[in-house]
């Protein structure tokens, strides 16, 4: 399709009116386009504003406690799996109080100093106690030398083990968080999955529920699906099986067909390695009195009209 | 709970990215500022006051979970939230209600155009919903409840061409051209409304 046809399409997206097939395709197109890419922000702002028009209503008092408790216990959940990190605060915490100890020394040796000044007059004063006196302070200035020199050790060896614990806490709590995150994913896949089960079963069930085979042309003769749909809710489920491998650039499309019109696009599919495909599809509203379905080949991204060659078809008369 | 508020995109990105961190009252904050026009949009899809709870509830935990996945190129943040609610709003009617409920949706949804054109000066509206309002009074009436009809109606363009008996043709020029007209009318103000426009 033209450039200008699907930035024609771009209100239509923002306003969230267009069909899969045509949606499928902008959102192709959008991944190539900036300026496309710039005016669907502007539209979708501008749809958003729409939201203006709503008076504002104030949700029960109790939702909003009901949210913060929810995700306070999933943060305390998150916490107590990260227990090692509140170890390693109450670590920082001690290490950040070690500047006194640290301290001590510089005082030390101020008053080492004093204290050698001291001995220098006692030395004036004192001259039979002297040489005991040089010989206790210079091992007092060794003594506490060696005692600083094994702090500092000390400490270099503790700021060395903390920042290798810090490495390693970073290390578990990204890992952590990546399986927090893959965990939100699956829950979320799990409750898509749960949602098209239930409208699969409510779709079987359905009072008004039809069931159509199509059969596969000369291009596909081992090809065979079915669809059921129910016309009340236009939903539509087709299963279909040992279609051959679409092309690269290719894929197939279903079509709704009523007699003397044209042909109305459904969703675009490809098939597993086996050939087999369950795909949910939601009828257009204009297709109440459709009585064919058939399945062409198409280009990836769906067509308007059809072009391929069809692959399937059947007839619910 | 503080009254409804509206904060700034820079403000808005921030609070989002402060959530994304886990900062529990940067949500509530989000929250407290938006959850009345949320819950007014849910309202006024769904119908049901107990279908717009529940979902309210799952846009906001989305918010909580996904505050990250919010990409600046797509659109304000405020859009973002709209979008989440609009859609999970759109995913539960066509879930939960049949088509004769579909249809009840569309006929509100367009008397619901009729209110929209007569309540400019109803005490609850913001400054920024005036204005918008204004710009909407000043769209060709067809094309304005196209409009309408289709962000509130859920409905495909198919389906509002059928709803509402006009050619498919007709339906998307009207709502391209009253989309066109809202950005033509809404440009200077919005370039006060939104900074970085």
């Amino acid at each position: 399709m033209e450039h200008e046809v699907y930035k024609e399409m771009l209100a239509l997206d923002a306003l969230g009116v267009l069909e899969e097939a045509d949606k499928n395709a902008l959102a192709e197109h959008l991944r190539t386009c900036a300026e496309c890419r710039g005016e669907a922000r502007e539209m979708r702002d501008l749809a958003g504003m729409l939201v203006h028009t709503v008076a504002p209503v104030a949700p029960p008092v109790a939702l909003r406690a009901r949210l913060l408790e929810t995700i306070t216990s999933a943060e305390a959940a998150t916490e107590r799996n990260q227990r090692p990190a509140l170890t390693h605060d109450s670590a920082k915490r001690s290490f950040e109080s070690a500047p006194d100890p640290r301290g001590e020394p510089a005082e030390d040796e101020t008053r080492t100093g004093g204290g050698a000044s001291a001995s220098s007059k006692v030395l004036s004063f004192e001259s039979g106690r002297e040489g005991r006196k040089v010989v206790l302070s210079r091992s007092a200035f060794a003594f506490g030398a060696i005692a600083a020199s094994l702090v500092v050790v000390a400490l270099a060896a503790t700021l060395f083990t903390l920042w290798t614990r810090n490495n390693q806490l970073r290390q578990e709590l990204a890992q952590a968080s990546a399986r927090a995150e893959e965990l939100s994913r699956r829950t979320t896949e799990a409750q898509t999955e749960l949602v098209r089960e239930r409208e699969t079963r409510e779709l079987l069930t359905a009072p008004e529920m039809n069931l159509t085979v199509l059969a596969g042309t000369e291009a596909a003769p081992r090809a065979q699906a079915t669809i059921v749909y129910d016309r009340r809710t236009g939903r539509a489920l087709l299963l279909a099986d040992e279609l051959p491998p679409a092309p690269a650039g290719k894929a197939y499309q279903l079509w709704f067909i009523e007699a003397g019109r044209p042909p109305m696009p459904g969703k675009v599919f490809t098939t597993d390695a086996a050939g087999h495909v369950m795909m949910r599809d939601q009828m257009p509203a204009e297709a109440a009195r459709v009585t064919v379905f058939a399945v062409t080949l198409e280009p990836a991204q769906g067509v308007a009209a059809p072009t391929g060659d069809k692959i399937l078809l059947g007839n619910d008369s | 709970m503080s009254p409804e508020r509206e904060l700034s995109d820079a403000r808005e990105v921030a609070l989002l990215r402060a959530v994304a961190g886990g900062d529990q009252k940067a949500f509530a904050q989000l929250y407290d500022a938006y959850s009345s026009i949320l819950f007014g949009l849910l309202l006024r899809i769904l119908h049901s006051r107990p279908e717009a709870e529940d979902v309210l509830q799952e846009v906001f935990l989305q918010v909580w979970q996904q505050a990250s996945n919010y990409k600046a190129e797509r659109g304000r943040p405020f859009t973002w939230l709209v979008t989440l609610a609009r859609s999970r709003a759109i995913d539960r009617l066509r879930l939960n209600e049949s088509r004769e409920r579909t249809a009840n949706v569309v006929a509100t949804s367009v008397d619901a155009t009729d209110e929209a054109a007569d309540a400019v000066e109803e005490t609850f509206r913001s400054e920024q919903s005036d204005i918008v309002r204004r710009a909407l009074e000043a769209i060709p009436e067809d094309q304005r409840r196209t409009l309408l009809l289709a962000y509130f109606g859920g409905l495909t363009q198919t389906e509002i061409a059928d709803e509402l008996r006009e050619p498919l043709g007709t339906i998307k020029t009207r709502m391209r051209s009253g989309m066109r007209k809202l950005r033509e009318l809404l440009s200077e103000k919005a370039r006060d409304m939104l900074p970085g426009m």
